[in-house]
Formats: C-alpha cells, structure tokens, sequence
C-alpha cells in the first residue's frame, strides 16, 4: 500500500475547517469567558478585574449554586438510570419479538425525543396543573388520590414530575442507540445459547447486556454531560407568575438556570462566566469518575 | 412459532403500554392545539375540539411563518454545514496517518466534555465585536465544529470505507476533495443521514441560545415567538401548544423518512467494542 | 439524487436569501419618517391608535413596537446593551423589575436639556418611583391604582347587599374582612371564599404598606417590612376565608366567572385586562369599592429612554405627547382606560368621569381619579433587591398556601434563608 507520506498537507488541510470553526466559535468564547469570570463586569460599562472574588463567592458563599448542583445531579441520578433501564429493554424487546411492526414503535417511542423541550416544559405543566390538570382528574377519577396533588407547588413532587418528563423525554433516545449496538451483537451467539435451552432473560442479561457494555459507556458519560445542561424543560415548566425560579423551594432550579439567571438577568457577566466554569469543573469530575466506574478495566473508545 | 408467540404476549403488552404512554403527551399535545386556552383547564381533552382554525389565526397574526422559516434556514444551513465538516474532518482522520494525529483527536474528544454553556458569555460579546449580532449567524455558526459528529465519522468511515477502494482512485490521479466527494460520501450516507437528523434536531429545539443572543424581533426563531402569542394579561396555552405542535413537522417527516436509516448510520460508528 | 439537489438548492437560497435580508426589511417603510422603537408586551390594536394619533400630529415619526414580555425585559436589554445594537428608544420597565434596572447607569435623565421632560407636571407621588438613587428622571408612567372589585349576586347572597357604600362600611377594615369571611364560609358551607388566592390576598396586603424591605443598602429589614403583611396572610389563611388558587393560573383565572369567590384585587387596568377578559358573560355582575386599608398602587410600567438610543429626541417628544398632553391623556383614557400622570387634569372632576355598566352603572373612572389615586402618597420606593424579595415572597406565600401551618416567624426565616442563600452580600436583619 502506497501510504502518504506523514508529512503530506492533505490531512491538515481536510482538518483544517474544523479547527479553525472551532478555535473561532468554540475555544475562544471559552477562554474569553474564562477571562470575563474574573472581572465584575455587566457587558457594557467598565469592565474591572477582581481577580478570584467571583470563584471565592461562588465556592464558598453561594449556598444557590450548591443547591442547583444536587438538584442537578439528583434529578438525574433518578431519571437517567430509568431511562437507560427502559431503553434497554424496549429495544430488546422489539429487537427479539417484532419485526414488521418495529419501525412504528421505534417511531412513537422516539417521538417525546423529537418533540421541543419548550413544548414539553408547557405540556407538562398543563398536565400537571393542581387544580385541572388531565394527571390529576384521572388520578381522581380512578380513585387512586382522594385530593388532587399539588404536582408543581411542592419540592419533591415537582422533581418528581421532571423526572418523569425527563425519563418520557430520553428513553425513546436511548431506544435507539441501543438498537444500533444491538444489531452489532453476532447473531451466533444467540443461537449458540438457545441450543442451550436458554431463555430470553437468559440471554438478555448473559449476553446482551454485557455486548452493551460500550454502548452504556456511551451514553451514561453523554447523559451525564446533557444531564448538567438541564434548562429548558425546568425553566418553561416554572413560569408560572407565582412561582419561584426553579418551583417551590427552587426545588428544580437546575446549574444552568442559575447562570442564565445570573449572567443574562442580574447583569453579571463576570459572576455567570464563573458559575459556567464551577459546572463545568463538576461536569468533568463526574465523567471521570463515571467512566472510570463502567470501564472497570476495559480499555474501549478510539 | 406459535407457542413463542403465547409466550410473547406479555412483552407485546408492554412494549403497547410503553408506547402509548409514550404518545400521550404528544396526543395531548395535538388535542389541546384545537381547543380555546381556558378549556384546557377544564378537564382531560380526548377528543379534538373546535378552535383548531382561530388558534391557526392567532398564530399567523405574529408572523409566525416567519419565525419559522427563520428557524429552517438556521436549522438547515447550521445542519448542512455541520455535516460537511464533521465528515471531512472524520475522513482525514480515519484514513490519513499524520503527526499529531492522535493528540488532536483527544482534543476533540476533550472538548466533548466541555457544556456548550461554557463560552456563551463570550460568545454574545464576541458576536459584538464582528457584527453579526443583527444576524442569524450566531446561530448557525457555533457547533459547526462539532466534536461528537467528528468522533462518530471517523469511527464510521474507519470501519465502512475500505482502504482499498482509496488506494486505488488515488493510483487514478484522484484529488482528496474528489476522493471525498465522490467515493467517501456515497459510502457513508447512512450515517450522514444520522446525524444530519439529530444535528438538525438539536438545532430546530435550541432555545438557550437565541434566547440569549437575539433580541430582534425579525430573527427570532420558533422556541421564541412563542412567548409572543398571548399578551402580558392572558397567557394564550392553546395557540402556543399549536405553535409547537405544528414546529414538530419538520422534525416529525425528516425522522419518519429516515427512521431505518437512523440505526443503520448509528451501528459502524461509536458503538464498536 | 436529482431530488435530493434539488431541497438543497433551496435550502441554500432560502439560507442566503434570508441571511442578509435582515436589515433590508426595515428600510422598506416610508423613508422620511423616524422610527421609534419601543419594547412593550402590549401590541394591541388600542395601543395602536393611540401610535397612529401621535404620528398625525408628529408626521415626521412613526412608531414600531417589539414585543417584549415584562419578565424577558432585563433579558432582552442587557443582550441588546452588550451586543450594542437594536437597543429600543423607549423600554417599558414593569414594577417588579424596576428596582434593578434603575440600578442600572444605563437611563437618560429626560428632564433635564435639550430633552426637558417637565417633572413639575407629574403627580407628585410618582416622581421618586421614577428616579434612580443617583437621581436621574428615567421617564413617565401612567399610574396604576388599587382597588376592590366583588361580585354582585354573591354579595348579595352572603353580606346582605350588593351597595358598593354599603359593602366599603361594612369592610372598613382587614380584621373585619376577616371576621365577615368566616361568616360567608360557615353560612355557605366552607364553598364560598373571600378571595381566591393567597397571593391576591397578599397584593393588598403589601402593597398597602411603605416600609422597605431592604435598608442601608444590603440589610434585610424582614422584620419590620413583612412581619405585618405576613401576619394578615396568616391570619387569612387560618380563617379558612382565601381558596388555594395560584397566583393568575389559569384556573385562578377561571374562577373570575365562577360562583364561589367575592372579592378580587382590582388595578385600573384589571378592570379591562382581568376582570372584563375573565368574565366576558359578567356584565352587570360586578361591583367596586375601596379596599378596606385604602387606596394603594398596583403595578406600573416606567417608560425609559437608555442612553445609548438613536432617537432619543423623538422618543422624548413622543413621551411628553403621550403623558404631558391633554391630546395624550384623552387618548390613554378613551383607548385603554389609563391615567394620565399629568397633575393639572385632577384639578377638576369632569376629566375622568364615565360609567360602566359592567360594574352596575358604577362611576369607575371617578372613583380611581378621585378616592384613590388622588389619596395615595409615599408608596414603597423601588429597590434593586425587589425581584429577590418578589420571588422570597412566592416562596412563603406557597408554603403557605399548601396548608402549612406556618408562622409568621417561620415565613420570614424562610425568607431570609432564601435571600441570604441567593444573594450572600444581603444580611440578615
């Protein structure tokens, strides 16, 4: 084979696009806003250089940040394990038990993903309406709650809801990237293991989830990076005049609402360019250490 | 296969369940778009109701055709481009040696990590400063570079393309552009038509950005006209929720028309043990 | 292929069409004219006419509103601030983001030259409302005034009369609100309520008094500011006499028509945009008084002219034409039956003066002009933490609400906790 010479232009040239798309429009607002989180600045006026003071507050006085984190992180630490559970599944399930019909149900179950999070943060919170959302009446009407629930107007229903918004939201997603990792598993060993008598859940946990393994890899670091991004849904579903931000006791104020509430509401620049990098600082830790957990020794990636 | 299928029925029921309580809230959706706003407070809608076309009305009275096609251009022109680059920088990788090669690509990786949130700050003021700010390039521009469709081509074209088929066009004299073009592309096109629905997806939802960025009324896109349907005193849910009903279309045909695609774009790339 | 060619082709004119089409569309409208541009969320046909009517005396400006809804205000400013373009000749500023945009160095002190907007003419109250600590005029607004609407049937039903005299003696104070509530409750049953919501109850309650809530800057003042109008709330909900509603939810709004809730808080523009919206089948149904406590403020949009706009002049000339002339004011009361800021026009009783058979036939207008605007002075100064407190307050109030039994001491913990939690420059009082 008549490989190019390493020191070919080519290459670079193809990457090149790329890096200088993503130096313009990616890196350097990134590292311009590194710069902004050390002043005190609104975006207009002077801009003054207070060196840490912003990382200062935010670490060690700004009890709101920490709080948006574990809501952040809790809400999903619950929704996304359920919504992997669920995905698996389905997608086995359709894999070993449907055919014609697959792509119909593939479709329905990837609709909530296709649908806008603006749509879904008004949906729900028409759904869930304390006094004549369509939740309640057919709780109500089923006799399963002898009041209504007030869904949206205490902490932990109203983390409850997001959730379930969340996990309605993200299985179809995960649905489908586990149908793909699916069709890579030879088919050879299912038939190897059903000569063996084994049954379905047999061969579910003995042999797919463990081919899967990867596929969790993937999206249980790329749930985690989107997790920490939670805005839209929260934010739409809480915009009621009453309400405070994030519902009661800012229960489901998530990192992000925090910063777009500081940088782009308090006129703070600086302080919201600084609650941007404390995430991130999160983000990476708990991806390491997600990783680290699922990759237990395997050496997979590039 | 009888016996299998008696078996079977409990997976079938609740594969059904699933799916159905998948397709509530988009049905709710469809129904709650063709009522008056107050009724939706009035108990659960099944069936569809009789102010589809005032709804319709109120929604055109903002222009919102307008927004729309706003959000079209930025979603298709954003998609398009994103594609392009990813594949071209994912075939450099995949099947050219150069130095370096592997440090940027856990560069690119890294950068996965990073929340898009990150920059936003100095994205606005940067945005400032090369004017464009009075445009919907600020939305079309930012993740254009974009670090999972990198990823993902590269490990596509790694395992689709063989190296042979390259080796000999190139003994042909053929450029690496046209290599690209003519040989590359056609190859891979079910994963292009993956992530350019899933680019396209993440660019027709986005809210945060245009949110932050725009703030004339003739660029809005759909996530932001919504909140001008309706007034300051009387928050109008049905026509919103039409609004958002009827910006699922585009989404709902281009997934519908690639759904088989999809997983077949999705299998070759980042899913190899 | 071909098809495939095709969609990107047009993908692709549509995208370059439309990129740069963005400042061709503006210039298409008569090229004379000066544009003033306003941020407001209101757009409707009557705030146009009131445009049109300015624009036949001015010719040489027309007027293009963005619609920009209260709450997304701070927002859209400090994008537009920072981006420094398309920032609007006049921004609307709602009450409760008042405090922190006048915080903010970014007004035009219109009264002074060459603008020369005439302080002297505005009725004196509003004057501090519409001043930054470091003394800048930021602009008009018109005044928005509270009262007590109540709905005739029910009242007749559970107070005995539906005389607007009649109910104001019999409510002349909260205690006795509270008192003649537990009566309505016991005599209907625990289905008739006084108000319907806790945040209605607590409009009146805060609005109805002046202390600050924040003092020296950044020292919580809970104590002395909130404790009594937590206290009525309190003493509200334990009566049982408040429904559970949330504040202007749809479902609150629902009961507008309904037959189980009285009283409602009602501002000079709620007569329109609430009541009247909420119970289009009501005429005749309603009735209004002074609340018991007397008049107070509720609302009110500042009209502010930021320093960096193009058309400040004309923006200005437009604002003097709107709340400094008899034209304007005519135009405010005929349109959408607002006040006008314009002192002089209080000075006789006719100006505003008109019936309204929705309320029964009631004098509406010379009600707001004469027993309440005219008697209301020293409301509670804008302050830049107002959101802050504005959100601590929905806290409590949904605490409350949810049956809770929360003291008065619990609710300002709460809220102390919340504001010293969010901002850690606030100290506790």
């Amino acid at each position: 084979m008549a490989k190019p010479s390493p020191d070919s232009k080519t290459p670079y040239l193809l990457i090149l696009p790329y890096f200088v798309l993503y130096f313009a429009f990616g890196l350097f607002p990134i590292l311009f806003s590194l710069f902004i989180s050390f002043t005190s600045w609104n975006g207009f006026s002077t801009m003054t250089f207070v060196g840490v003071a912003n990382y200062v507050r935010l670490f060690f006085h700004d009890a709101a940040f920490y709080k948006a984190l574990y809501n952040t992180a809790l809400v999903m630490v619950c929704a996304l394990p359920l919504s992997i559970v669920l995905g698996l599944l389905l997608a086995a399930m359709l894999k070993d038990y449907f055919d014609r019909s697959r792509n119909v149900f593939q479709l329905i179950n990837f609709l909530p993903y296709i649908t806008t999070p603006v749509a879904i943060g008004i949906l729900f919170q028409i759904l869930f309406d304390w006094k004549a959302g369509a939740v309640n009446s057919i709780l109500l009407a089923v006799g399963i709650v002898k009041a209504p629930i007030y869904w949206l107007g205490h902490p932990w229903p109203a983390r409850a809801v997001v959730v379930l918004l969340l996990v309605w939201q993200g299985f179809g997603y995960m649905m489908v990237i586990f149908l793909a990792g699916l069709s890579t598993i030879p088919a050879e060993l299912y038939e190897a293991a059903k000569i063996d008598g084994a049954k379905w859940r047999d061969t579910f946990f003995r042999i797919t989830v463990p081919m899967l393994r990867p596929v969790m890899t993937f999206v249980l670091t790329t749930g985690i990076i989107v997790g920490f991004r939670l805005f839209d849904e929260p934010q739409l579903l809480f915009s009621g005049e009453g309400e405070p931000i994030g519902g009661p006791d800012h229960a489901v104020e998530t990192v992000v609402m925090t910063f777009y509430q500081a940088a782009f509401r308090d006129f703070s620049f600086g302080y919201g360019a600084a609650i941007a990098y404390g995430l991130f600082i999160v983000i990476f830790f708990f991806s390491f250490v997600a990783m680290r957990i699922v990759n237990r020794g395997n050496d997979y990636g590039t | 296969m009888a016996p299998r299928r008696y078996r079977a029925i409990p997976v079938y029921a609740a594969v059904v369940l699933v799916s159905l309580a998948a397709f509530f809230p988009f049905y709710a959706m469809l129904m709650m778009s063709t009522y008056v706003s107050e009724q939706l407070f009035t108990g659960v809608k099944l069936l569809p109701g009789a102010f589809l076309l005032q709804n319709l009305k109120t929604i055109l009275a903002i222009h919102y055709l307008h927004f729309y096609a706003n959000s079209l251009v930025v979603a298709a022109t954003h998609t398009v481009a994103a594609v392009f680059i990813s594949a071209l920088t994912g075939f450099a990788f995949a099947k050219y040696p150069f130095r370096h090669k592997k440090l940027l690509f856990y560069f690119i990786l890294g950068s996965l990590m990073v929340p898009p949130q990150l920059g936003l700050v100095g994205f606005v003021v940067e945005m400032k400063f090369l004017g464009i700010v009075n445009s919907l390039f600020p939305l079309i521009l930012p993740g254009i570079a974009n670090a999972f469709g990198v990823f993902w081509m590269t490990q596509y074209i790694a395992a689709a393309v063989p190296t042979e088929i390259l080796e000999s066009a190139k003994m042909d004299g053929c450029t690496a552009l046209r290599l690209f073009l003519q040989i590359v592309l056609p190859i891979i096109r079910p994963a292009l038509v993956t992530i350019f629905l899933l680019f396209f997806l993440w660019s027709w939802n986005n809210y945060l950005t245009p949110l932050v960025i725009i703030s004339r009324e003739a660029l809005y896109t759909v996530p932001l006209a919504i909140s001008m349907i309706g007034s300051e005193y009387r928050t109008d849910y049905a026509a919103r929720i039409l609004a958002l009903a009827v910006s699922t279309i585009p989404v709902l045909i281009l997934f519908a028309a690639g759904s088989k695609q999809l997983i077949r774009g999705l299998t070759a790339g980042s899913i190899k043990g | 292929m071909t098809k495939r060619g095709v969609l990107f082709a047009v993908f692709a004119a549509v995208s370059a069409a439309s990129l740069f089409a963005g400042g061709a569309s503006e210039s298409s409208s008569a090229p004379k004219s000066e544009v003033i541009s306003i941020w407001a969320w209101d757009n409707s046909a009557l705030s146009k006419r009131t445009y049109d009517a300015f624009s036949r005396v001015y010719p040489q400006y027309t007027i293009a509103t963005t619609i920009v809804q209260s709450q997304d205000m701070e927002q859209k400013l400090q994008t537009a601030l920072a981006s420094g373009s398309d920032v609007p000749d006049v921004a609307w500023i709602e009450a409760t983001y008042r405090g922190s945009l006048l915080a903010l160095n970014i007004w035009e002190d219109i009264s002074k030259p060459p603008y020369n907007f005439d302080k002297n003419k505005v009725i004196p109250y509003l004057i501090p409302l519409e001043t930054t600590t470091s003394g800048v005029y930021v602009g008009p607004e018109v005044p928005s005034i509270g009262g007590m609407a109540y709905k005739r049937p029910l009242a007749k039903q559970y107070l005995g009369t539906d005389d607007p005299a009649q109910i104001a003696a019999m409510l002349p104070s909260w205690q006795a609100f509270i008192d003649k509530g537990k009566q309505v409750l016991q005599a209907s049953n625990g289905k008739v309520f006084m108000l319907s919501s806790l945040w209605d109850a607590l409009i009146f309650a805060r609005q109805q008094t002046n202390t600050p809530f924040v003092v020296n800057g950044t020292q919580l003042n809970l104590d002395t500011a909130a404790a009594p109008i937590l206290q009525q709330l309190v003493d509200m909900k334990r009566a049982g006499i408040v429904d559970t509603y949330e504040a202007n939810s749809p479902s609150e709004n629902a009961s507008y028509a309904d037959s189980t809730h009285i009283f409602y808080p009602c501002a000079n523009w709620s007569v329109t945009f609430t009541i009247k919206r909420n119970d289009p089948n009501g005429s005749g149904r309603w009735g209004f008084i002074v609340a018991p406590g007397g008049p107070f403020p509720m609302g009110g949009t500042v009209q502010g002219v930021p320093i960096v706009a193009k058309h400040k002049m004309a923006a200005v000339t437009f604002l003097k034409y709107r709340y400094q002339s008899v034209a304007g004011a005519e135009r405010l009361r005929d349109d959408q039956g607002y006040f006008s800021p314009l002192k002089s026009l209080y000075d006789n009783d006719s100006f505003y003066s008109k019936t309204d058979p929705y309320f029964g036939g009631q004098n509406l207008q010379k009600i707001f002009a004469l027993d309440i605007l005219a008697k209301i002075s020293n409301p509670r100064l804008p302050n830049r933490y107002d959101q802050q407190i504005n959100d601590a307050f929905n806290l409590a109030v949904q605490s409350l609400n949810t049956g809770a039994n929360l003291s008065v001491a619990d609710l300002i913990k709460m809220m102390e906790d919340d504001l010293v939690q969010r901002d850690p420059e606030l100290v506790r009082g």
